[in-house]
């Protein structure tokens, strides 16, 4: 009973950016731009809320830099994207080297290492927390309370407001969305920039969570959020069921580490041999918007 | 469908992407951009052991960049050859330890050369099936092949792989090793580069004249042309994306022979890694012609090589800041002649 509830906890705790990162996809995806730069969005996130809680010692201030810091790459993103038309996929990868090379860069001249920053001045929960002390602790971390907020908020933008519909209408349907006065290139840039910021909101908790920045710390994370998107066919709920399941498939390895014997690599392994086999069973099925790309 | 050509434009807005970069990001790493530049252009060209180890770090470049060209002619992103050319370098490196010690070099050259090809080939294969089979993007497919691999490779490295205290594989048979450059031109004297960037140079050749000549080349630049034509034309599309995945993920293995035959002997972790991403921005600038390949790659060698020489003053990974700047520079200068499949 303890350990399952740990693992609950642990899953929760590894689902959050994950969670984070597939919500910011699903807005930037639906408005028609194929986004495989989460992971980059991630790895900022992570760094800047790191940089931000060693200079002030807040969590809020690290989540707002987090979130800046993602939106910034979002917009670099978008710029490379829309104003200069480039392909969806190049941009992508060079907006998550963008992101390893610069906070590798950061790391030295702030800190003077290669590999990581020095542990964050944040509370640090007691790691020795058991059971139902431990799950109210990944309960009450901020990025774990901020995805169902973020989720719900998503769902009603993306179905209730005018701003959701256009970006609907953009990814579906762009030729139509201009004729009816809708900015495309606007509504999409938007859609981007808000996406990197909830997204590097995810990275924050990989930081936070962790205690210290490390070099490249994402490891594909943003990848599999990416899967979760698609799994969820491009809705915030259903994305987030998704990253919740890659995420308990992650915690596996964390909550059997200290088992004498226990199959690291397959646990590692299995987050991306499942979500393929998912993605690959699904695809036939699912609808992606019409004009990503 | 015309012959992509590296062109001017894409080649100028690269260069002034990487100087502007470079200038600015050596000026807030806090160092004079005057200063370091014309070191920089010292250690990578300026003697016989810089431009060897430029050439030696272009050479899985030119691999992997061709890997992702041929695949980028079937209209299909192999953004896995980062994970591919990990699993080419295992293999290679397991076939070519297996080998009885006084194997001829007749012999065992080709038959660890091979494993690599198929090393690299089998991941690439799987994600064409899926696309073919399930429409599985490729683009998603490969990146969970890249973390699967990933793992799969650091463990075995660590673990069952292996010798003693060391953690990396058992060494190559002395037949299976290429000839370091250092052996026949003693100016390159200490310096990585091996018989691979010749290996590497001919294969893209290979690769032009295969596409270019061949039924099964045509085939897979019709796939890319216009999918439902080809399809018309009695192509089943489905095994001939399985074919250009496989293809392009053989090039990408090769890349890993530079490492387990050439510079070390034997595989470890981290060998093959981060040359499958840049290998898409050496694709793009070399517009897919063999030539425009070599220079590509060797612009991104010198950029690698300049990063360890210029590491003492500002952080080696300035020079990556710089290689992610060409990259968004290059995507949208090629923008106008890049349309791939929709949907992703």
């Amino acid at each position: 009973m303890q350990t399952l509830l740990v693992y609950i906890a642990q899953s929760l705790t590894a689902s959050a950016p994950l969670c984070l990162a597939a919500l910011g996809g699903v807005l930037s995806e639906r408005s028609g731009v194929a986004t495989i730069s989460l992971e980059g969005y991630l790895l900022g996130g992570a760094f800047a809320a790191a940089a931000a809680a060693l200079a002030s010692g807040s969590t809020l201030v690290a989540l707002l830099a987090a979130a800046a810091l993602g939106a910034a790459l979002g917009g670099v993103f978008a710029w490379s994207t829309i104003s200069l038309r480039a392909n969806a996929i190049i941009a992508g990868v060079a907006v998550n080297l963008l992101a390893a090379a610069s906070t590798r860069v950061a790391l030295k001249v702030l800190y003077d290492s290669a590999s990581n920053s020095p542990p964050l001045p944040i509370a640090r929960a007691s790691s020795a927390g058991m059971g139902a002390a431990a799950l109210t602790e990944a309960l009450l971390a901020p990025a774990v309370l901020l995805v169902p907020l973020v989720a719900l908020a998503m769902r009603w933008v993306l179905r209730e407001t005018v701003f959701g519909l256009r970006v609907t209408a953009c990814g579906e349907h762009p030729e139509a969305a201009r004729s009816l006065g809708v900015s495309v290139p606007r509504v999409r840039a938007v859609a981007l920039v808000v996406g990197g910021a909830v997204a590097g909101l995810g990275g924050a908790q990989l930081a936070l969570f962790q205690h210290e920045f490390v070099a490249y710390m994402s490891g594909g994370r943003g990848f599999l959020a990416l899967a979760a998107v698609i799994l969820g066919r491009w809705r915030p709920l259903r994305a987030v069921g998704w990253a919740l399941g890659i995420g308990a498939l992650q915690a596996l390895e964390a909550t059997l580490a200290s088992r004498p014997n226990a199959p690291h690599a397959l646990l590692q392994a299995m987050p991306f041999a499942l979500t393929l086999i998912a993605v690959a069973g699904r695809w036939g099925r699912a609808r992606a918007p019409a004009a990503l790309g | 469908m015309p012959a992509v050509k590296p062109r001017w434009t894409v080649a100028i807005t690269a260069a002034a992407a990487v100087l502007a970069t470079l200038n600015v990001a050596i000026w807030l790493a806090g160092s004079s951009p005057r200063e370091i530049l014309p070191r920089l252009l010292e250690g990578t060209l300026g003697n016989a052991y810089g431009l060897g180890q430029t050439l030696a770090k272009a050479t899985p470049l030119l691999w992997t960049g061709g890997a992702v060209a041929l695949a980028l002619r079937a209209r299909l992103f192999n953004i896995g050859a980062e994970g591919q050319c990990l699993s080419g370098a295992l293999a290679c490196a397991v076939v070519g330890a297996a080998l009885p010690a006084h194997t001829p070099a007749l012999l065992a050259l080709p038959l660890a050369l091979l494993a690599a090809a198929l090393g690299g080939a089998a991941p690439g294969a799987l994600a064409g099936w899926l696309r073919g089979r399930f429409g599985t993007h490729e683009v998603l497919s490969t990146l969970m092949l890249n973390g699967l691999l990933a793992v799969l490779t650091t463990w075995l490295y660590a673990g069952p792989l292996r010798v003693g205290q060391q953690v990396h594989t058992r060494e190559v048979v002395a037949g299976a090793r290429l000839p370091m450059a250092q052996g026949a031109l003693s100016v390159f004297r200490g310096s990585a580069l091996n018989a691979s960037f010749l290996l590497g140079v001919a294969a893209l050749l290979l690769m032009a004249w295969y596409l270019r000549e061949t039924r099964g080349g045509i085939t897979l630049r019709a796939l890319g042309a216009s999918p439902g034509a080809a399809e018309a034309l009695g192509v089943d599309r489905a095994r001939a994306t399985t074919r250009a995945m496989a293809l392009s993920g053989a090039m990408a293995g090769l890349g890993g022979v530079h490492f387990v035959l050439g510079v070390k002997g034997y595989a470890e972790q981290g060998v093959g890694g981060g040359v499958g991403f840049v290998g898409i921005a050496v694709a793009l600038l070399g517009g897919g012609h063999p030539l425009g390949i070599v220079l590509a790659a060797a612009l991104f060698g010198m950029l690698a090589q300049g990063g360890l020489v210029v590491n003492a003053r500002v952080p080696a990974d300035v020079l990556n800041l710089a290689q992610a700047a060409t990259i968004l520079a290059v995507g949208a200068a090629a923008a106008a002649r890049l349309t791939p499949r929709r949907g992703a």
